[in-house]
């Protein structure tokens, strides 16, 4: 059996955002979070626009299927099946997404690829 | 003479009460798994409440769903069995090539009911369509009994069978199809789920508007959030306990064991490999091992290769995951007798009319089902009559 991969992606956003607020609890200055490994998704490009800096990955539990909205950093990296660029993620594509998590707002540091995106030649 | 009358009637009840545990009767449709430890049989029995549970808006059900219970649409002739609801599916194949299942528009399951209190809200009796769809497919109720053991297979098993580019050239290719994150796809008309624990979590939320830890989020209407007010309940609507229990209802439950063969029923089970069915149909599957020993190493004559095949133009509508819209996972036949519809969209009432339909890579064999003479059509028709 694969467990469902909610459960631990929850428990370690749970962390990251208990570590968030503890790092700036006590009147200390707020600054930006260090990117961590804060959450791994595994999902396929459904849509991407590099301008943008955007990436919708479809994920999901059985056919209860969700669309996770991707914000891609500034410096995000990107590697895997010769990918070095946002301009690779085509849909199709099958990534790992190494992100952090501000609210509902989920922003990718490190994108691997696993799959390329099928050719559409046929 | 006394004395080897009791030894007699002795040895008989020893052998009864032996016989008796040595060879327990073959399971009835609906029955657990042959072997199930105590814990599991038990976890059997309460998963069985949890499917035939009836939910209400109070307990969770909806806003958005297609039936109230598990046990409303896998119903016949037994609990877990296939069901005469039918429901939409949607998915949009767009310019780019790229499938999508227009999960963020609400696919690609389309609720055709809804509570009283979003129908109050929205003035919406179902979930509409959304208007990027390209292709509508009806789904019928499949079985779920055996479904445990297909979860047993090892992808390798699986993967052994698949021929994408038929370089056997017998004009059955059979291809993989993979889950959003690359895993091996099975369960489903499309092969799209890799687990059974998947399968059946998304089947509370889609199916019921159940949400499960696994499932923590509703379905939207048609990709808006739910209006305020129209789901009371906390999220997750379903224990990790009840969600565990009914995964191994459907985990523990036997498949239907075929009925013996007479002479025409084995002649019928020649007929169906010589003419091709057995290509895509693979009589039998086996598991790997598992942590539960009533399904580690065993045999599963489920008559499916769990991977896709093109079925034809005729029978193409929406594709998902890789599948194409004419590509579907062979259906297993285990269980065929007790089934009323055939094919994933219900279309034919008969297994001759299932036949008909068959297109695609399966047009060979369909052929060649045509041209059979009366005996060998009947003998064929006995043998699929006792799976």
């Amino acid at each position: 059996m694969n467990p469902s991969p909610r459960t631990p992606f929850r428990a370690l956003a749970t962390a990251f955002a208990c570590a968030l607020c503890a790092a700036t609890a006590g009147g200390q200055p707020a600054s930006p979070p260090a990117p961590g490994p804060s959450q791994v998704v595994t999902g396929t490009v459904c849509r991407s626009d590099a301008e943008a800096g955007t990436l919708d990955l479809l994920t999901g539990t059985g056919h209860a299927l969700r669309i996770i909205h991707v914000r891609l950093a500034a410096d995000v990296k990107v590697k895997g099946r010769g990918a070095t660029a946002v301009t690779a993620l085509a849909p199709g594509a099958v990534c790992r997404v190494e992100c952090s998590h501000a609210g509902a707002a989920v922003t990718a540091y490190l994108v691997e690829v696993l799959e390329a995106a099928p050719s559409r030649s046929q | 003479m006394k004395a080897a009358a009791r030894a007699l009637i002795a040895l008989s009840v020893l052998n009864a009460i032996v016989g008796a545990s040595s060879c327990p009767p073959p399971p009835k449709p609906g029955d657990p798994l042959r072997g199930l430890a105590a814990g599991e049989l038990d976890r059997f029995r309460k998963g069985q409440e949890v499917f035939e549970r009836t939910f209400t808006a109070e307990t969770g059900l909806g806003p958005l769903f297609n039936a109230d219970a598990c046990g409303e649409c896998h119903e016949d002739p037994v609990l877990g069995a296939a069901g005469d609801e039918v429901e939409l599916h949607v998915a949009a194949l767009r310019p780019d090539g790229f499938c999508d299942p227009l999960a963020d528009s609400g696919g690609p399951v389309i609720q055709q009911k809804v509570t009283p209190a979003l129908e109050q809200a929205l003035g919406i009796d179902r979930e509409p369509v959304p208007a990027t769809a390209t292709g509508r497919a009806s789904r019928s109720t499949p079985s779920v009994l055996g479904f445990g053991l297909l979860d047993a297979v090892p992808d390798r098993e699986i993967l052994s069978r698949a021929d994408p580019r038929d370089r056997d050239h017998d004009g059955i290719s059979g291809r993989p199809n993979r889950f959003f994150d690359g895993r091996l796809g099975r369960f489903g008309r499309k092969a799209l789920v890799p687990t059974l624990r998947e399968f059946n979590a998304g089947a509370f939320t889609i199916e019921m508007g159940i949400t499960t830890p696994a499932t923590p989020a509703e379905e939207t209407v048609a990709g808006r959030p739910l209006p305020a007010g129209v789901d009371p309940t906390p999220e997750p609507e379903l224990s990790e306990e009840d969600l565990g229990l009914a995964d191994d209802f459907v985990r523990f439950s036997a498949p239907p064991l075929p009925l013996p063969l007479d002479h025409e029923g084995e002649r019928g089970k020649l007929v169906f490999g010589s003419i091709g069915c057995a290509s895509c149909h693979t009589p039998s599957l086996s598991t790997g091992q598992n942590k539960v020993r009533a399904l580690s190493y065993k045999r599963v004559d489920a008559y499916t290769d769990l991977l896709l095949h093109d079925m034809g133009p005729e029978r193409a509508d929406i594709c998902l995951g890789l599948a194409q819209p004419s590509e579907f996972r062979t259906e297993p036949l285990m269980g065929l007798r007790l089934k009323k519809t055939f094919m994933h969209d219900a279309a034919a009432t008969t297994v001759e009319e299932a036949i008909e339909l068959h297109g695609g890579e399966a047009t060979a064999a369909r052929n060649k089902f045509r041209r059979l003479g009366p005996r060998e059509r009947s003998a064929l028709l006995e043998f699929l009559s006792a799976l």
